[in-house]
Order: C-alpha cells, then structure tokens, then sequence
C-alpha cells in the first residue's frame, strides 16, 4: 500500500488537504480491455510526410489517433491535385466533374488560414475503413470543401478504387496518400449539392489562363469559409481536430 | 431552464422558459445562426440519436451532428 499526502488550490481558490492511498487490485485483462475501450491516445507531427509520399521534399508530419480498435493517420495537405474537368467562367476556369470532357490536372494551392487533412481509417488489423478530407480554419472549426467525391460528413467517396491496405501504418497511409493524389475528381455525390454547391465550387477553386499555363486566383470575397458547409461530427471534432 | 447545445468545438447555453423538443431548437433560427449548422443533422443526447418530438430537460447537453448523405451520382 502506498499513501501520500498533498495540497491542492481548486479553481475556486479554496486550498484542501489531500490524504490519499493506493494499492494495486487483481483484475481480469477483460476488464482493463473495458477500462481502455474509450481510451483514445494521440501523437502529433510523428510521421515525416516524406516517409508517406516517397518524395523528400514533402512538408509537414502525419499525426496519429489510436483507439481501441482503430488507428487515424492524419495527414496534412498543402496542395490538392485537381484532376478533372473544367469549365470557363468569363476568363475563369473552374471545376465542372463532369464526366465527360479533357480532364486538366490542375494543382491548387491550400490559403494560409485553412488547414487540409486527409484523414485514413484503419482497423486494428490495418484495413481502411475509411477517407476523410477535412479542412480547418484557425480557429478549429471544421468544414466540408465544395468538391465532388464527399459525403456531408467529410468522408470520402472511394469509388471503384482499391482500398489501402498496408504492412504497417505507414504503408497503409502511403497506400490510401496515393490514391488520392492520383484520383481524377468525378461528379459522383455532386448532384446533391445542388446551385449553391455549384456557386461555392465556382467561387474558390478558380484558375486564370495565363501564359502557357494557370494562375490560381483568390477565393471569390477573401472568405473561403463563406464558400464551404461547416462540419461537426464525432470521428472529426474527437479524432481529426487537430 | 438551460440547454447547452454543441456542434463541432462550438457550444452555447440557452435558456428556455418551458422545456423545448428536439425540434424547436434544430429550428431554431437564432441557434442555427449561432452555431452554423444547416438542416441535415441530427440530434444526440450522451450519444443517442434523439427524435424530433423529444422534449429536453433542464441541464442537458445536446450535440448535433452533420448527417452523412446517401450516394447520389
């Protein structure tokens, strides 16, 4: 038995006097597996991105969430490969998904004050369960990016895609990392966003012929947050957040 | 009475004269402009989705959720 004794100043400024004692009790591994159900441990800025991607020059660190039974790989994204079609706006071009005209593989650039994850699911056993592409505003608030290929709830619609399956967590989010980057956008989940997701498209990822190339051009209002559907579900404000 | 309402790390404490439902308060346009949330989400009281008819005791906290869509191609 172990005992100690402490003083501690509550919140409300009272000072008590602590008397405590300890002794270990025997307990079946089925109730510390109880214990533990809920216990959720994170680890920021563990992973090197370039240990993902292969390529050294990658910036920032994945973080991860490990449960129970699942482990999140959250992995930062400062650019988003915007494989699809597009459209002409006056001298704008914008991404349309349609799924039929020449795919343009344009690259846009994440605003300084919105942060991008893209969040892999695995199950205890490495299977990915699921994708999750989420953006952050300064102050943590969560929002769904007006693009095609996502659920209301930030989760990625994988398509007819294999899924990523690894040998370690860090093959496994290299695996799903992968598919992603080299995924054309479709207009599959699309449709049910109706004109308002069709203007808030239009209104922030817009691209100016110029040159031989494109020029990303600002978020139509500076705002991007007035363009994008705030978000708030438990796997993102408990997990992901970062 | 009071309710605490959460959505996402955002929370606000209101207080009613007469117990509200579910309902009066995912309705309530004063509360969906103070948190942000549109119309498809639902309501969880210590985790258990809530109906709409539900009616709301004093001190609870309500979480609403987004509601994840169906595939619409």
């Amino acid at each position: 038995m172990k005992s100690k004794n402490y003083y501690v100043i509550t919140e409300g400024g009272e000072l008590l006097y602590v008397q405590q004692t300890s002794h270990p009790i025997d307990v079946t591994q089925q109730i510390i597996d109880n214990l533990c159900r809920d216990t959720v441990r994170r680890v920021k800025n563990v992973i090197p991105m370039s240990c993902i991607t292969g390529d050294p020059k990658s910036p920032g660190c994945a973080s991860l969430t490990i449960g129970a039974s699942s482990r999140l790989v959250n992995m930062p994204i400062f650019s988003l490969n915007l494989s699809t079609v597009y459209l002409l706006d006056g001298e704008v071009l914008y991404p349309s998904f349609d799924s039929e005209g020449p795919v343009m593989p344009m690259v846009w650039e994440v605003p300084s004050d919105m942060r991008v994850f893209l969040t892999v699911m695995l199950s205890d056993t490495l299977i990915d369960l699921a994708q999750y592409l989420t953006a952050f505003d300064p102050e943590g608030r969560s929002y769904r990016l007006p693009l095609s290929n996502l659920y209301e709830d930030c989760k990625l619609c994988a398509g007819a895609n294999d899924i990523a399956q690894g040998a370690n967590l860090v093959a496994a989010a290299a695996r799903a990392w992968n598919q992603f980057k080299l995924s054309n956008w479709q207009k599959d989940l699309y449709a049910s966003q109706g004109d308002a997701g069709r203007l808030a498209t239009k209104s922030m990822f817009r691209f100016l012929p110029k040159n031989e190339g494109f020029e990303q051009q600002r978020v139509l209002g500076g705002d991007w947050r007035a363009h994008c559907k705030k978000v708030a579900v438990d796997i993102i404000t408990n997990y992901i957040t970062p | 009475m009071f309710v605490t309402i959460t959505y996402g790390i955002e929370s606000i404490t209101k207080n009613y004269d007469s117990a509200p439902t579910v309902s009066s308060v995912l309705g309530s346009a004063s509360v969906k402009a103070e948190l942000g949330f549109g119309d498809n989400v639902r309501a969880l009281v210590n985790g258990v989705e809530q109906s709409g008819s539900a009616v709301l005791t004093d001190g609870v906290r309500l979480t609403i959720e987004t509601r994840a869509n169906s595939k619409a191609v």
